[in-house]
């Protein structure tokens, strides 16, 4: 089974990117939300990009965890998008960015109770029945749980059994958060229903202080990271993984080098387990 | 299924000092941690509307900013499920709480127009235009217009002069704002009423330019043939020059 490794296509480095002979993703991964209703130069340079390259998706603004109503008009246009170009994968994070009738364009905690099991796990439903796909549930990075009456690995397989959705398995948010919260990575990562991730997502973060990382996206993967990936990827089937860089760009030849060495640990465990049943 | 009212309480409590920064204790919650949430939300308004509005945050002093920034997210209810699309309700924003008579500049609403419209038509959807041909001669061929533009009218030429001197030269001014086809890139035209008006015919209808004419003439009252015609040629070769005119209808 072929490794494929993308990268987050930002317009910092888009230009770059499409005109490079160094970086070398097998895949790019759109936020549909930074590229909607975008023409002009933007609406060329994601024209070649979808062109190029097959395409994810990963949600923004789609708020499953909010306490108000879907917004159908907004999902309509992802709808449209996710056809156009052909996207296989669409993902969206297990937070809310909108509540009060108010969008945050931050990713906050949903308490982890009960009945916030019941009402996302219905969204999703609702939503993957208006897309005609399953989607891609990420474990979002948070810096304090809120009115939890359950652990977070409880909470997030609840919903995507309840839901019957995919995981995006972000390993740097796992990383993130045992560290945060002091738990133990693995056995958080054991603990999920491992059939079901369909995407994984792998990033830089920044540690502000001795007992707080923030989920920045602007950094190189650190080798805790690496090690946490490598040994997820054994116990997973082959699925796309992706490479996160949002700001504080280097020179393509690092992101590429950062492509490899994910590519390097896929191959490692998918290709020769893979050759090894065959 | 519908929350737990609780637990909607939860969240919306979470959300509010987000937009207020007034941190309240929330049950279950590290309340030392609530305070990383509203430097998140604060830094992605900010960090919007600094890369939107440049001029504004250069020209404001840092407290006057920051006064825009903590009352916008205090106040409004972002809409816009699409952030960069934002700085227009930012703009309306200011403009609604009269924020240029309580601080004093009486040009910051045309200011933050300017901006936002920058950006709204270099991001703009691509508009469909007739088939044309770039040879063709504006006394007997049709016009094809570039549809990606905007019209402002300025009290205050913030799109010629540094704001400094801009406020010195009240007046009235009307601006076209364009995409150009190729680059993508937007550019500004200081024209007169009547060159709106030229623009925004040829936008409704591909004119022949004596109905253009025969129109301006009745409109703006100019019995001179010869004159509007002579300065309309001039007008429509720059505007071909510089990509606002594409250039001639094929098959009239």
């Amino acid at each position: 089974m072929k490794a494929n490794v993308g990268i987050g296509f930002r317009r910092d480095f888009a230009e770059e990117l499409l005109n490079s002979v160094v970086l070398n993703p097998l895949f790019i991964e759109l936020a549909p939300e930074n590229w909607i209703g975008m023409g002009g130069y933007w609406g060329k340079v994601l024209r070649k990009a979808t062109e190029r390259f097959p395409v994810t998706c990963h949600g923004l603004s789609l708020s499953i965890g909010s306490p108000e109503p879907l917004d159908w008009e907004f999902i309509k246009k992802v709808k449209l998008f996710l056809d156009e170009h052909n996207v296989q994968v669409y993902s969206e994070h297990l937070s809310y960015t909108k509540c009060n009738n108010a969008h945050l364009y931050d990713l906050l905690p949903i308490p982890f109770r009960e009945d916030a099991i019941h009402h996302v796990a219905q969204r999703i439903r609702e939503v993957q029945d208006f897309l005609e796909r399953k989607i891609a549930i990420e474990n979002v990075s948070y810096y304090t749980p809120v009115a939890a009456e359950m652990e977070e690995h409880t909470f997030v397989s609840s919903i995507l059994e309840e839901a019957d959705c995919n995981l995006l398995l972000d390993v740097n948010n796992v990383y993130v958060n045992s560290f945060n919260h002091k738990y133990d990575a693995k056995g958080y990562i054991q603990k999920l229903p491992l059939n079901r991730v369909a995407y994984i997502h792998m990033a830089g973060h920044e540690k502000v202080s001795e007992d707080l990382i923030i989920d920045t996206h602007g950094h190189a993967i650190i080798d805790p990271v690496y090690e946490l990936f490598d040994w997820a990827v054994e116990r997973i089937n082959p699925v796309p993984v992706l490479l996160e860089r949002d700001f504080n760009f280097p020179e393509m030849e690092e992101l590429q080098g950062e492509l490899v060495a994910l590519q390097k640990i896929c191959t490692k465990k998918w290709e020769t387990a893979y050759a090894a049943k065959s | 299924m519908p929350l737990n009212p609780e637990t909607a309480d939860i969240q919306n409590r979470l959300a509010q000092i987000c937009r207020t920064g007034e941190i309240e204790p929330i049950p279950g919650a590290k309340q030392h941690r609530l305070k990383e949430y509203r430097q998140l939300v604060y830094s992605v308004i900010n960090n919007t509307f600094e890369q939107a509005f440049p001029i504004t945050y250069q020209f404001l002093k840092e407290a006057e900013w920051e006064l825009l920034i903590n009352s916008f997210l205090k106040e409004h209810a972002c809409q816009e499920s699409q952030v960069w699309k934002l700085p227009l309700e930012f703009y309306e924003y200011v403009n609604e709480k009269d924020f240029q008579s309580s601080l004093g500049y009486p040009f910051l609403n045309e200011l933050l127009y300017f901006e936002w419209l920058e950006i709204e038509v270099h991001t703009m959807p691509d508009v469909p235009f007739s088939e044309y041909s770039i040879e063709g001669n504006f006394k007997k061929d049709r016009i094809v217009l570039n549809p990606e533009y905007e019209l402002m009218a300025l009290t205050y030429p913030v799109h010629l002069l540094p704001v400094q001197e801009a406020i010195q030269h009240k007046g009235s001014y009307v601006v076209l704002v364009f995409r150009e086809q190729e680059s993508g890139k937007v550019k500004f035209m200081n024209i007169s009423a009547l060159h709106a008006y030229f623009v925004e015919s040829l936008n409704k209808e591909e004119l022949l330019l004596k109905e253009l004419l025969s129109g301006a003439s009745a409109v703006f009252n100019i019995p001179d043939d010869k004159l509007l015609l002579e300065h309309a040629l001039l007008f429509f070769e720059d505007l071909r020059s510089q990509g606002m005119i594409l250039g001639f209808k094929l098959n009239n």
